[in-house]
């Protein structure tokens, strides 16, 4: 089965490395995806905040787009994961704000075809591969914190993602992996991404103190499938050592050896090249 | 004990205290968030993370809605504080969701319309007064989006940086994400992008038949100084 593809306008530009490594990750795992043509912007983080009705039109165009191709699409934004799903959700069970919907987007929007974040299919891959597999390069040695952060899932109800409080997807995948998920207890808590260029010193104090918790735990690292908690994470850290924030898809690519890792890694504002060297994870 | 924890709402001098009623029934239209089912357990206001950034942390917003307090509410610093990350949603034992309630004053003043019956009784510049530089950046954001239909992320930043006024600050971590390749020069752009510039003309359309009546923020102004 094929799947759409919405990049979305992040992984066009300040997370690129996370563009290539899922792309590539997707590929290692035989899922076939196919670009979405004509897509826009799901007006995340700034849209709610002007206008509902367009706060659910514009990703609900993203979904139309899907609709008339007929195939579920698969986001790795974590943002337009989450507008896309809340707006799927607001159309399946809102008559009112369907009509509204499809009033603004000038195209017809049934919330037919699933919304599904790389996290979920790379999970749903790795568990299909038997308890024997191992990667070809397995992650030994490296402790990492899960950090799932707001938009994947919240709200539970219409991203329907994994346990809202306790998710375990993003530390399956590391353990099958070959890494060690930490125990913490920031997985879930906001980074502050949204607000990051308006209330720096708030932002920094939120980044700080999910650090400072992973750290405490014994994680080297940070994993995240989210392109604003990633920048904002490397961007706003104020305590040195810093810790890098690695997209989970780019651990994918270390352990199944993807040809382009070194160039993924090298576009982060925290270097997490020396991290994965020192545990001869990398050349 | 932080303030955060008292269960009244302090009043503090300078925003208009006048109670307007029905501010309530007109939040859970615009919000759907059924605000009048707290009975303030503070599960919002103890998850929050922006809370200590906040002059009313969730508990006290949802408290000053059902006052009626809408000369608080539009020039509070809070509702710009929220980071919409949705944990009081989450947890909240009766399913409202603050920050809805906050993007709800948001958008009124951001649209610069206020529902008729708030903006007569109240100052518009109280409603600006809040966070200037959020109202900012949602609205660079928005142009963006409208001009190319995707967002652009080095005219959003440049162009926060600039009109903010808060130029130098992020300048170092700017240069390393443009030498990084994170921030391309160039937009992309085409030919759907009209498609999403009739979106944002239609979308207010039907948003203000749902919750009529509004008033632009100008005609108040306008009357107000006997034009």
């Amino acid at each position: 089965m094929k799947y759409a593809y919405y990049p979305g306008c992040s992984l066009e530009a300040s997370a690129g490395e996370y563009e290539h490594s899922v792309r590539a990750s997707l590929a290692a795992f035989n899922y076939e995806i196919e670009d979405l043509e004509g897509w826009t912007c799901c007006g995340a983080s700034s849209g709610h905040s002007f206008d509902h009705t367009l706060a659910m039109a514009l990703p609900a165009r993203v979904l139309a787009l899907a609709e008339e191709v007929k195939r579920d699409v698969i986001v790795p934004c974590a943002a337009c994961f989450n507008r896309l799903s809340v707006a799927r959700y607001e159309v399946l069970h809102n008559p009112d704000a369907k009509a509204d919907i499809e009033a603004v987007v000038g195209r017809p929007v049934n919330g037919s075809v699933q919304v599904l974040s790389p996290v979920t299919l790379i999970d749903r891959a790795l568990a299909d591969k038997g308890v024997d597999w191992q990667p070809p390069k397995p992650l030994s040695g490296l402790r990492v914190a899960a950090y799932y952060g707001c938009l994947l899932v919240r709200p539970p109800e219409a991203t329907n993602f994994d346990h809202p409080e306790q998710p375990q997807s993003l530390q399956r995948i590391m353990r099958r992996l070959g890494a060690e998920p930490v125990k913490w207890s920031h997985g879930i808590d906001c980074c502050g991404g949204s607000t990051s260029l308006v209330t720096r010193e708030a932002v920094q104090s939120m980044v700080g103190k999910i650090v400072a918790a992973a750290r405490a735990s014994g994680a080297e690292a940070l994993v995240t499938a989210c392109p604003l908690c990633q920048v904002n994470l490397e961007m706003r850290q104020t305590v040195k050592p810093e810790m890098p924030c690695i997209y989970f898809s780019e651990l994918v690519g270390v352990a199944m050896q993807l040809p382009g890792t070194d160039a993924w890694l090298k576009q982060h504002l925290i270097d997490p090249r020396p991290l994965l060297r020192s545990l001869t994870l990398t050349a | 004990m932080s303030e955060h924890s008292l269960a009244a709402v302090t009043l503090r001098g300078g925003p208009s205290t006048e109670i307007w009623p029905e501010l309530a029934q007109m939040v859970t239209r615009a919000s759907g968030q059924p605000v009048l089912r707290c009975y303030q357990c503070h599960k919002c206001s103890s998850g929050c993370p922006a809370a200590e950034f906040m002059d009313f942390p969730p508990s006290q917003i949802v408290r000053l809605v059902t006052y009626g307090l809408a000369g608080q509410m539009l020039s509070c610093k809070a509702i710009w504080a929220c980071t919409g990350c949705m944990t009081c949603g989450l947890r909240c034992p009766n399913g409202i969701e603050v920050g809805a309630i906050n993007d709800v004053f948001k958008s009124w003043i951001l649209s610069g319309k206020l529902p008729q019956q708030v903006g007569d009784k109240l100052g518009t510049d109280q409603a600006r007064a809040g966070n200037r530089r959020a109202a900012l950046f949602h609205k660079l954001f928005l142009s963006t989006l409208r001009h190319f239909g995707r967002m652009h992320e080095l005219a959003l930043m440049g162009g926060y940086k600039v009109a903010s006024g808060d130029l130098l600050s992020d300048i170092p971590v700017g240069i390393r994400m443009l030498f990084k390749g994170k921030l391309p020069l160039l937009p992309t752009s085409g030919p759907y992008r009209r498609e999403v510039a009739a979106m944002f003309q239609r979308a207010p359309l039907v948003t203000r038949r749902r919750l009529k009546p509004v008033r632009r923020l100008t005609d108040l102004d306008e009357r107000r100084q006997g034009r």
